[in-house]
């Protein structure tokens, strides 16, 4: 049994807002909110995988991310009012176990921690020692909320509130392709070299993106992960495999 | 054999743009494409074909361009001096380069972007459905001055001219827009500030986006950071120094910034086609208008080509 998303618009849980005249944005709690909500990111989850159904030949495109997911269609044959009918009809679920259950992507990452570089910083601004940090880091299981950044960035939820820590003061002009970033309440994977600010804490040898022949990503929003501790070896070995730089 | 054409000069500020590439923003690709779609769909549909025809999109440089082995039939959809072999020709019409003639086409004069359409249109390699150019994502043709571009066969299309459209000539638009998402994390004041006071196209501007300024800070009841969420074509985002900043073909897909408003596609281009230091003001419009007005424009596009 789910809820409908009419009762949840009714009750102040979700917000529909037209974006000009092609696009609709369905958020759920309050945009400010930053904490992880993994419920509504289920509820998110759950309109992206009727996205096609809902929009119909009219569909371009959906994104969506930790609390919102915005529908893009063509004006011309899809109007506002007939889209809203639709969606306010959905069963979302109740709790987020329901679409966890619900087939989703699990992968068991790579991660040479040895190749992190803010080690230093990160034992001192949070009182631990590299080992605890690591132990704390990989014992977690993450859940990919959404792709954005650039094209393949995976922004995961799920790190331990002991690893918290702000950006960098300066940001570095040049994070290395598969640097395993954390600032907040959150991780990333940086798929290929990118400006970053964030505390790198390691380095991952898969490919996370390819263009040709047609755009694709190792993740996406709803899939878990954990982290797989592995050697510099391992690293060089599986990096020359997948052919990242 | 396939005609091409050649790029002598111009490719730095030039790009292979259709009408972009949808359905990968959810893996953090958006779709580029053109700055402003009714020049595509006019300069295409001049040349009998449809709208999403790769072309070049062009902007602040001459482009000098050769038809190489064979004669090529193209339309200029811009406010821009044109020339063949020296010889003035005008835009919104359908023009033909002879086998080793040189096009020089001058940037557009009072507008940002242009658009060359070539009949049967462009075929650079496609990635996903489209041939547009995204560059921070690398993906797409890499222009450089010499490269030599493939076109599709197609048959001789007739002669047709059409007046430059007037919404090539806004001078003070107005620019109507949805508000939100989160406009209710900004203070009252600064959404009467928003849709009232007149703001100016910035120096800092490009495919990503437009940087506004003038006018009174808008400010934000406890702060600009949200939990990222997706970013359509026209989105308006406010970080904390209070200018807004309109978010265009090449942004990145989502954002930490509240947004404040949305314009509609239409109003949307015509900021992207507004000169550094051009004034505009916004208008909130309601969702439904927002639609008659896309309905408004398609059926203006038509209209025109038919005239």
């Amino acid at each position: 049994m789910g809820i409908k998303l009419k009762t949840l618009i009714q009750n102040g849980k979700a917000k529909l807002t037209a974006q000009g005249d092609a696009a609709l944005m369905i958020t759920f709690g309050d945009s400010a909110d930053m904490s992880p909500d993994p419920l509504a990111s289920a509820r998110a989850r759950c309109i992206t995988q009727r996205a096609s159904k809902l929009m119909g030949p009219a569909a371009l495109d959906c994104n969506q991310s930790a609390r919102a997911v915005m529908l893009c269609f063509d004006p011309l044959t899809l109007d506002y009012p007939q889209l809203i009918k639709q969606l306010e009809a959905l069963d979302l679920p109740t709790d987020q176990y329901q679409e966890e259950l619900k087939s989703t992507n699990h992968h068991l990452v790579p991660l040479c921690y040895d190749l992190g570089e803010d080690w230093d910083a990160l034992c001192r601004h949070l009182n631990l020692s590299r080992d605890t940090l690591i132990k704390l880091h990989s014992k977690a299981q993450y859940r990919v909320t959404m792709l954005g950044f650039m094209p393949g960035l995976p922004y995961l939820h799920g790190l331990d509130p002991a690893l918290a820590i702000p950006r960098l003061d300066t940001p570095r002009k040049n994070v290395r392709a598969g640097m395993v970033g954390i600032s907040g309440s959150m991780c990333v994977i940086y798929p290929a070299p990118s400006p970053g600010g964030w505390s790198l804490i390691g380095r991952c040898p898969w490919r996370l993106f390819w263009s040709s022949p047609e755009p694709k990503a190792r993740f996406i929003a709803g899939d878990s992960i954990n982290f797989s501790p592995i050697s510099c070896k391992e690293f060089e070995d599986i990096a020359q495999q997948e052919g990242i730089v | 054999m396939n005609a091409q054409i050649e790029l002598l000069k111009g490719a730095a500020f030039a790009s292979v743009q259709d009408l972009g590439r949808y359905g990968y923003q959810a893996i953090g690709l958006g779709p580029s494409g053109v700055m402003d779609f009714r020049l595509a769909f006019l300069a295409n549909g001049l040349l009998g074909q449809k709208a999403n025809c790769a072309g070049l999109e062009f902007s602040s440089s001459a482009l000098e361009l050769r038809a190489l082995n064979t004669k090529v039939q193209f339309v200029i959809a811009a406010l821009c001096t044109i020339t063949i072999e020296g010889k003035s020709c005008p835009p919104f019409t359908v023009l033909t380069l002879e086998a080793g003639q040189s096009l020089h086409v001058h940037p557009p004069h009072s507008h940002t972007y242009g658009f060359i359409a070539f009949a049967g249109g462009l075929a650079c390699q496609c990635f996903g459905n489209s041939q547009s150019r995204h560059i921070r994502a690398n993906i797409g043709s890499k222009l450089f001055d010499g490269i030599k571009l493939p076109l599709n066969s197609v048959g001789t299309c007739p002669k047709r001219t059409i007046k430059p459209p007037t919404f090539l000539r806004q001078k003070n638009p107005i620019l109507t827009y949805t508000w939100g998402p989160q406009e209710n994390m900004f203070t009252e004041k600064a959404r009467l500030c928003f849709e009232s006071q007149p703001y100016r196209v910035s120096g800092q501007r490009d495919r990503m986006g437009i940087h506004l300024e003038g006018g009174t800070r808008l400010e934000h009841l406890k702060g600009a950071d949200i939990a990222s969420d997706p970013i359509a074509f026209g989105a308006i985002q406010v970080p904390a120094n209070g200018q807004p900043i309109a978010m265009l073909a090449e942004r990145q897909t989502t954002g930490g910034y509240a947004k404040i408003a949305c314009l509609t596609r239409d109003s949307a281009a015509t900021l992207a086609q507004c000169p550094t230091g051009r004034e505009v003001r916004f208008k909130a419009i309601k969702a439904e208008d927002a639609q008659l007005q896309a309905q408004f424009v398609a059926i203006t596009l038509k209209q025109t080509l038919e005239t």
